[in-house]
């Protein structure tokens, strides 16, 4: 299962004295599920291999649909699943080895925002509780520190400090929102892992709380992990992005090269089944649509993940599984036929 | 003569504090063989719109108090339930958003599939198996006769829809209901299944109601959208006009928050400020007035009517909103306003 580590297709991505906040090395997740029939649990393999570098200062978005193993990937950087493979170095200090009491030190700097901010908060605590809660844990403030630090904090995330007293059902579905960004924020991390924190808000919402984590990471100079599934999101907001497949990550680029010029067949399939809200691209658009369904990953396809679904496939596809390879600067694909030089979607005349 | 022409429908639901009114005077119609999108975001009425014209709102939840549902010249609400049940499956159709929810678990889809055809179109045992198979080999589901013994948790989601298609079509009807149906599923699914839906429906001649809060969606579905807002429409307008040249400062404010896979990075999104009322405590006058820039003392004394645009054709494109009507007290707005603000805004 293990894939060599690109080293040198990293190198294309960072300049060689710019280290990575985060390196993620060749790291798998296993889950125990019940299997039909057998007293032994099956082991799913839900992330199988991943190799990602976030940059200090960067929006890194990991994109993908259902099941890809992009959530339970943002778990394992941050330690809240075990791995069971891999390394995780955050800023030099490798953290799966890392003692539980320093771990939690450690936790101070690498924070979580999740997709549901109601099943996240605690409905018996007031706002200023919840926000104030990290601080307990992480810091020797006195209550009137905390205090003060709480509501600066609702200050930087807009929201308005007479919600200090109340509870979380009083809130709108962004306001929670901006409560997790606040209780992800108050400790003053260097580094988040976002898990779909749009996705269950409505578009006139979702648009608010996208330019609130922008201006965050401007003002701050956050590192933030983005996963989402909305690649319209992601390509408006990230820096660099990773395609995720089935428990692997199948390319990896900079924005504008990635959605120009995808390489590997499922981005180009995955950005071309996204809709565009305008009828005259929409009509003018010919879609790449993919033939059946995500494989089961109890019993994942041998060598390339992706050949059940690919146009591409031949036999070597089945045999050797392709690793991420750079083939030009700031990009890498692990596919054994990519697209070198796909004809570039063509941009639309930006009528904003 | 429209194939389903709503008229003025009100829908209530029972509350805490009473009842709340979700849909609020809508009027609409489809024609034959069209597909026409009702879009708007959460709470704003379009699945309580889908779900009154389809009289499966009863008390004690809710009913509709109001209005007309006519369908091919005949009212559905004031139908009987025998009429109303022949109406159903043949006549009008509905999907709906999870096939898990409304496939029953315990019945194989061979089964399901079957049971309407013999009820609504009379067949053998023989006759309506032959058919069901037929149905899913017109959705594309692969190795259809073995499919037939599957149950629904046996399918994956994609699948699950595309059996909720077939029996849709199962009776063949003049109309379906599509509510938010490609929303449970990933993108690469929902491209097929809004590619199979498209297809079945232009060689069928369906006409289709294609409810989702997915502008992009709607952009290569419909023919003509209704935006939704607070439980009224607000907006009407064939789908490229709406996109080019909307009207409504609410319909400003939802492309200016969606976010364009074929735009290069730069620029903040125009979110809208604030969120739309509770239904419980709607504002006076214009329901989108206390979140528009653009509103004026006339937006909060009175409610502005559905109506033409200026230089417009009856009916074609129609909008609520008084600083885009020709009267006296109204129409100081124009689209310049509307590149205005994001001139201003990306500044």
């Amino acid at each position: 299962m293990s894939q060599p580590t690109p080293a040198a297709g990293n190198a294309a991505v960072a300049p060689p004295e710019v280290r990575p906040l985060l390196q993620v090395r060749d790291l798998a997740v296993d889950f125990k599920v019940p299997t039909k029939g057998s007293l032994r649990a099956a082991s799913l393999r839900a992330v199988a291999g991943v190799n990602l570098d976030a940059m200090r200062g960067e929006i890194l978005g990991v994109v993908g649909e259902s099941g890809c193993g992009k959530s339970t990937t943002g778990r394992a950087i941050l330690q809240l699943l075990k791995p069971s493979q891999g390394t995780v170095t955050f800023d030099g200090v490798e953290l799966t080895t890392l003692p539980r009491g320093r771990m939690r030190a450690m936790r101070r700097r690498m924070q979580m925002i999740f997709q549901d901010p109601y099943a996240s908060l605690n409905p018996r605590m007031t706002i200023g509780e919840l926000i104030e809660e990290p601080l307990l844990v992480h810091s020797g403030a006195t209550a009137r520190e905390r205090r003060a630090r709480a509501l600066e904090t609702m200050d930087l995330v807009g929201l308005n400090a007479r919600w200090h007293e109340r509870y979380p059902h009083e809130l709108s579905g962004g306001q929670r929102q901006r409560v997790g960004i606040a209780r992800a924020l108050v400790s003053n991390p260097d580094f988040i892992v976002a898990d779909e924190p749009v996705s269950a808000l409505d578009v006139s919402i979702q648009a608010q709380i996208v330019n609130l984590l922008e201006s965050l990471q401007e003002d701050l100079g956050l590192t933030i992990l983005f996963i989402a599934h909305d690649l319209a999101v992601v390509r408006h907001l990230c820096d660099r992005i990773a395609v995720m497949y089935l428990g692997t990550v199948v390319e990896i680029g900079d924005c504008e090269t990635l959605y120009n010029q995808p390489q590997h067949p499922y981005t180009q399939a995955l950005l071309s089944a996204v809709p565009i809200p305008d009828p005259l691209v929409e009509t003018e658009r010919r879609r790449r649509i993919l033939v059946g369904d995500v494989p089961s990953p109890l019993s994942p396809p041998s060598g390339c993940r992706f050949r059940t679904r690919c146009w591409k496939a031949q036999e070597i596809c089945a045999t050797e599984t392709p690793t991420l390879t750079s083939r030009n600067s700031g990009h890498q694909a692990a596919c054994h036929f990519p697209e070198t030089s796909a004809p570039a979607p063509q941009p639309t005349p930006a009528d904003r | 003569m429209p194939l389903l022409e709503v008229q003025d429908l009100r829908t209530e639901f029972r509350a805490a504090q009473g009842s709340v009114t979700a849909v609020d005077g809508v009027s609409f119609s489809v024609d034959a063989g069209e597909m026409v999108a009702l879009v708007g975001e959460s709470g704003c009425g379009k699945s309580a719109t889908a779900q009154s014209i389809m009289g499966l709102i009863v008390p004690p939840v809710g009913q509709v108090t109001g209005g007309k549902v006519l369908f091919e010249g005949r009212d559905l609400l004031t139908m009987k339930a025998g009429e109303l049940r022949a109406v159903r499956g043949k006549g009008i159709a509905m999907i709906f958003q999870d096939p898990m929810t409304s496939l029953n678990p315990v019945l194989t889809i061979g089964k399901q599939l079957t049971e309407s055809l013999r009820l609504h179109l009379g067949l053998s045992g023989r006759a309506a198996r032959a058919r069901a198979v037929e149905l899913l080999e017109m959705v594309r589901i692969p190795a259809p006769e073995t499919r037939l013994s599957s149950y629904p948790h046996q399918l994956s989601g994609g699948m699950r829809q595309r059996v909720m298609i077939a029996m849709a079509l199962s009776c063949e009807p003049r109309l379906i209901l599509a509510d938010e149906i490609t929303t449970a599923l990933d993108v690469t699914i929902q491209a097929q299944i809004l590619d199979l839906l498209r297809d079945l429906a232009a060689e069928t001649g369906t006409a289709v109601l294609f409810i989702t809060h997915d502008l992009g969606v709607v952009a290569g579905m419909a023919e003509r959208v209704n935006v939704m807002y607070a439980g009224q429409i607000v907006e009407r307008a064939d789908t490229v006009e709406l996109f080019h040249r909307p009207q409504m400062p609410y319909t400003w404010g939802l492309l200016g928050s969606v976010p364009r896979l074929d735009q290069v990075r730069g620029g903040k999104l125009r979110p809208i400020a604030g969120q739309p009322p509770e239904l419980s405590a709607m504002p006076p006058g214009c329901r989108f007035g206390p979140r528009c820039t653009h509103a004026r003392d006339v937006c909060v004394e009175s409610s502005p009517a559905l109506t033409p645009v200026r230089g417009g054709v009856d009916d074609v494109q129609l909008t609520r909103c008084w600083g885009m009507q020709d009267v006296p007290e109204g129409g100081w707005l124009s689209l310049k306003d509307r590149y205005a603000d994001q001139l201003n805004q990306e500044k």
